[in-house]
């Protein structure tokens, strides 16, 4: 796959699996408290925080063949270093705490008093998470996907430490300028490779600004 | 600058006028030779009198920052590419090659097998290299090909973004085997030489410098890197010598 298309399936990639995720941890921290939340909290946050090649380091030695649950992985079938998955975990991870802040506003910016009126009308604790919680975080949520998509369009550092520059399979246009770099005549490569990243992502974070202001609107509406 | 700063700078440059106010030779090398022109550099200081500023990065990171200007006396390269990209732009002279490497095989210093030569490596599932347009990764692909193994291997070789992240592949144990210059797998000490990658006189790994500027010190330290004693340091930290 090229450059291109390689960090599209990348960051898309990255931005659905988190979804889960992001969501159970952004409501969890909205909207519970319990010993270690904190503690929790600043675990999710890190990789924003951390070189992104220390976090592709221990990823490695969490997921490599080596790596901690690399015994696990490898009787699965499944193999991490150097391949496409590699390349998504890496962006996965280090988008993750935009992703979670954003779900986690989401939430918070959704009138617990609604929740309460569903529940005493006899909703079950499922039904007002679906018909109440999700259906108004739902904007919010969808900018934290956004976001998470644009952050993985940029990922260099993990990437290159878990899944390396293997083209075709991890090869993103991040690592694609990185190489051009190296030639002598590379340059002119490396600059339209450059624009079509700087295009993606303001497009990307355009939509973000849209899907934002759509949610304050409804939250204005509600208040 | 604060005008206290100012005065300062005034005062020394007027204070020690002569010799000894003479500017440092400011050297931008290739960070793979960061270990080995330390001592070089001191040497040729002792000699000569004149104090050298080193710097060292990627040798294109370097040749970029030398076309945009940056203050430079000697570009010591391991890129051939960079150094005739430079005397093209009128930038460079007195080209000199001072040391050569060789590419070694190497595997994790635990392994059970111990392949002996190139057709050994099919059976094997990574093979780590740095990536085709860095020159490890590009004279790595060029002995493969040159003994008619690229394509059989293609499927297998794992690129790193530079040569030090396939060197720290094969000795994490995430690739069971890896190509890279002996001197890197000198300082590794969790990975072994399998065997030695016979010279390819069509591409030879060669170390070259080149003065930029018309500075006499500049063309003297590309000089001295020929000299018994910088060829005496290139050959402990495990370099080939200058053809």
């Amino acid at each position: 796959m090229s450059p291109l298309v390689l960090s599209l399936v990348i960051a898309c990639a990255s931005a659905l699996i988190g979804m889960p995720p992001a969501i159970a941890l952004g409501w969890v921290l909205a909207r519970r408290t319990f010993r270690g939340k904190t503690l929790l909290s600043a675990l999710v946050l890190a990789p924003l925080v951390l070189p992104p090649v220390v976090t592709g380091l221990l990823l490695l030695r969490l997921l490599g063949r080596r790596g901690a649950f690399g015994p696990v992985l490898e009787g699965i079938g499944v193999s991490v270093p150097f391949t496409t998955l590699g390349a998504v975990i890496a962006a996965l991870v280090v988008g993750l705490p935009l992703y979670v802040i954003a779900a986690r506003t989401a939430f918070e910016g959704v009138d617990p008093r609604l929740e309460e009126v569903a529940s005493t009308l006899g909703a079950s604790p499922l039904r007002v998470l679906t018909r109440i919680t999700l259906p108004l975080a739902w904007p919010g949520l969808l900018a934290g996907a956004v976001l998470a998509f644009a952050r993985a369009l940029g990922e260099f550092g993990a990437t290159a430490v878990l899944a390396g520059d293997v083209p075709g399979e991890t090869r993103t246009i991040a690592l694609a300028v990185y190489a051009a770099l190296e030639a002598p005549r590379g340059e002119p490569d490396a600059l339209r490779l450059s624009l079509l990243s700087v295009g993606l992502s303001v497009l990307a974070l355009v939509f973000h600004e849209l899907l934002l202001a759509r949610h304050v609107r409804r939250a204005g509406r509600r208040a | 600058m604060t005008r206290f700063g100012a005065l300062l700078t005034l005062g020394l440059l007027l204070g020690c006028g002569g010799d000894a106010a003479r500017a440092p030779l400011r050297v931008a090398a290739a960070a793979s030779l960061t270990d080995v022109l330390e001592p070089i550099a001191e040497r040729f200081e002792r000699s000569s009198g004149t104090h050298v500023e080193l710097r060292f990065g990627g040798s294109s990171t370097l040749a970029r920052q030398i076309e945009d200007g940056a203050p430079t006396d000697v570009f010591v390269s391991a890129d051939s590419r960079w150094v005739t990209e430079l005397i093209e732009h009128g930038l460079g002279r007195d080209r000199q090659t001072f040391a050569t490497n060789r590419l070694v095989v190497i595997v994790p210093a635990n392994a059970s097998e111990t392949p002996r030569g190139l057709r050994g490596l099919t059976t094997l599932e990574h093979l780590a290299v740095a990536g085709p347009e860095i020159p490890a990764g590009a004279h790595a692909r060029l002995a493969l090909a040159s003994e008619g193994m690229l394509d059989a291997l293609t499927a297998r070789i794992v690129s790193a973004p530079d040569v030090r992240g396939a060197l720290a592949w094969v000795a994490s144990g995430e690739a069971e085997v890896g190509m890279v210059y002996a001197t890197d797998a000198r300082v590794e000490p969790r990975v072994r030489v399998a065997f030695v990658i016979a010279p390819n006189a069509d591409d030879p790994i060669v170390y070259e410098a080149i003065a930029i500027g018309a500075d006499d010190d500049a063309a003297a330290f590309v000089r001295f890197l020929r000299s018994e004693e910088a060829q005496r340091a290139l050959a402990d930290a495990g370099f080939g010598p200058a053809p």
